[in-house]
């Protein structure tokens, strides 16, 4: 893989109410798109916040492009915001018309006036707001105004993109098309993506990565046992190729790349390889035993890694121990579609 | 009523006819308030910025001063300006008084606390946003600075115009520094007293409605622009 585009290492900031964001290490790599989720307060906007040098965190280390971030050098700074922009929750629009919103970021960089029509019209079809050129940005509504701040963000093609829920105050036509406007230019642009979400169906769907905090903390994986993979028809029925050779029966009716996931709870355990009508079994081994709640989990490596829940008399009745071989049994129907 | 009638007939003939002491009376207004709001607004925008953007001690006590600086009656700044620049007084070497620099520099000091306290509301009426969406986008601090007057300007217009608004209208300072010298010092509001005084009502009509015609002028522009940063 490529050099990391940003890390950021021993992040840490509180607010005065106890709040506090904990990251001990963040790599961005480019191109690629990572998801952020987790509930209201988790810790998502303050992150984004960060990363975009809005916020100043109490404790932290920035590289970018290899190079240390010194938040005292003005000059790497203004390097770092040209590369890196952010699109903020409850984006503001500033007191002009809809033309000069889109145009203040190529203007500032010294764009010719050429260059910037063409641009911020390209960037406007995008969002469906041509013909808005000339309107006053404070007479748009909460979701043109939203569309017109993205447009004023991906116009710039930066390196990285921050984007605090941007499709939160769009309406349900447009998320589609604004998601493919972000791919399109991610990719057209080898953009790093990071954005902020709790809906997790959109999370799978724009990034490459998802990450998951709560209360302040990343948590190191997503949902458990998720997976990106294609669906294809076969003579025996729908079968899903993941990563890894892995292929699982499903009962989606869904063809082409997806995100599935088997719930934990759905997986029966057992020491011998089981003669049932449940289609898919996979041996592994035991990675780890824990105590969660009234059950137990456990981390099976299989080649995937899966997550199992198992009551504590089951686990207790097989006699399992972390390094035991056990086969992994689940039904079709519980390979579902995210 | 007939000295009335007459002074609304002579008013019309001095205004229509183009009288030179009518002209030459609006010239020396429009110069000392046209100047002196202009020095106001160099000083009382950054004024009202620095108080609006940073944070430093006695801030809150800055302000509080430039709120009761709004109520300065202006014959107390007529007197402190014409006892720094009487003959007796530390500037008087200056030579100023009674000349259109001193009503300049009085009218000057009553404008200040109205340009900076109209900027400082201005820019606190300011979305928290527009900066850090400014820097977001790539600008320096510098196109920051312009972005927010811009997001601003309607406000900071507003101020500019209250305080030529209360500078052209102004009597006490005007007559204490200037003199009321015809030619020299003589402005709109300084020949209303004196003509009224001398029972002149001809002249003094005339330049009350071009005073009128100003002021509701200003006030006019104010609060339209007023309506505009709202």
């Amino acid at each position: 893989m490529a050099e990391p585009i940003l890390q950021v290492e021993n992040l840490s900031h509180q607010y005065q109410d106890g709040f506090s964001l904990q990251v001990e290490h963040f790599v961005l790599y480019p191109g690629r798109a990572y998801a952020l989720t987790g509930p209201n307060g988790s810790g998502k906007s303050t992150l984004l916040h960060i990363l975009g040098l809005l916020t100043a965190p109490h404790q932290g280390r920035f590289t970018f492009e290899g190079r240390p971030l010194s938040m005292s050098d003005g000059a790497s700074v203004r390097h770092y915001r040209r590369q890196v922009t952010l699109v903020m929750q409850q984006a503001y629009l500033f007191r002009t018309s809809v033309f000069n919103n889109v145009a203040y970021g190529l203007r500032v960089r010294g764009l010719t006036d050429d260059l910037t029509q063409i641009r911020v019209s390209h960037a406007l079809s995008k969002v469906g707001l041509t013909g808005y050129e000339t309107r006053h940005a404070h007479r748009l509504s909460g979701g043109e105004t939203q569309r017109v701040a993205l447009a004023r963000a991906l116009v710039l093609e930066p390196k990285i993109m921050l984007l605090d829920e941007p499709t939160a105050n769009i309406d349900v036509d447009y998320v589609a098309r604004i998601e493919s406007f972000i791919a399109e230019t991610r990719m057209e642009r080898q953009m790093t993506l990071v954005v902020s979400t709790h809906q997790v169906d959109q999370a799978y769907r724009m990034a490459d990565e998802v990450l998951s905090l709560r209360d302040g903390h990343m948590l190191k994986a997503g949902p458990a046992n998720l997976f990106q993979g294609v669906i294809e028809a076969s003579p025996e029925g729908p079968r899903v190729h993941i990563e890894g050779g892995f292929q699982l029966y499903t009962t989606a009716s869904q063809r082409g790349l997806a995100h599935i996931r088997i719930s934990p709870d759905d997986i029966l355990v057992s020491k011998k390889l089981l003669s049932s009508s449940a289609r898919n079994s996979l041996k592994g081994t035991i990675s780890k035993a824990s105590v969660e709640e009234d059950r137990i989990r456990l981390d099976l490596d299989a080649g995937i890694q899966l997550t199992i829940h198992i009551t504590r008399q089951s686990f207790a009745g097989l006699n399992l121990t972390v390094g035991d071989d056990i086969y992994a049994t689940f039904k079709a129907s519980a390979v579902r579609v995210v | 009523m007939n000295y009335l009638t007459r002074g609304f007939q002579e008013a019309f003939r001095l205004l229509v006819t183009g009288d030179a002491g009518v002209y030459d009376i609006i010239g020396v207004s429009l110069l000392v308030a046209l100047t002196s709001t202009l020095l106001a607004a160099t000083l009382g925008l950054p004024t009202g910025y620095v108080l609006a953007t940073r944070r430093f001690p006695g801030r809150r006590l800055v302000i509080t001063v430039l709120n009761t600086l709004l109520a300065l009656p202006t014959v107390v700044v007529g007197l402190s300006v014409y006892a720094m620049l009487s003959r007796r007084g530390p500037f008087g070497f200056l030579d100023l008084l009674y000349t259109p620099g001193a009503m300049i520099t009085g009218e000057t000091l009553l404008a200040i606390p109205i340009v900076a306290a109209f900027t400082l509301s201005a820019f606190r009426s300011i979305d928290p946003r527009v900066a850090d969406t400014a820097l977001t986008l790539g600008a320096t601090p510098f196109q920051t600075l312009r972005l927010l007057i811009s997001e601003a300007r309607f406000g900071i217009l507003a101020a500019i115009v209250a305080s030529f608004g209360r500078v052209i209208a102004e009597v006490g300072a005007a007559m204490m520094l200037g003199g009321n010298i015809k030619g020299s010092t003589r402005t709109m509001t300084t020949a209303i007293a004196l003509e009224t005084n001398k029972g002149e009502f001809g002249l003094a009509i005339a330049l009350g409605l071009i005073l009128l015609c100003t002021a509701f002028g200003a006030n006019i522009l104010f609060h339209w622009l007023q309506g505009f940063s709202d």
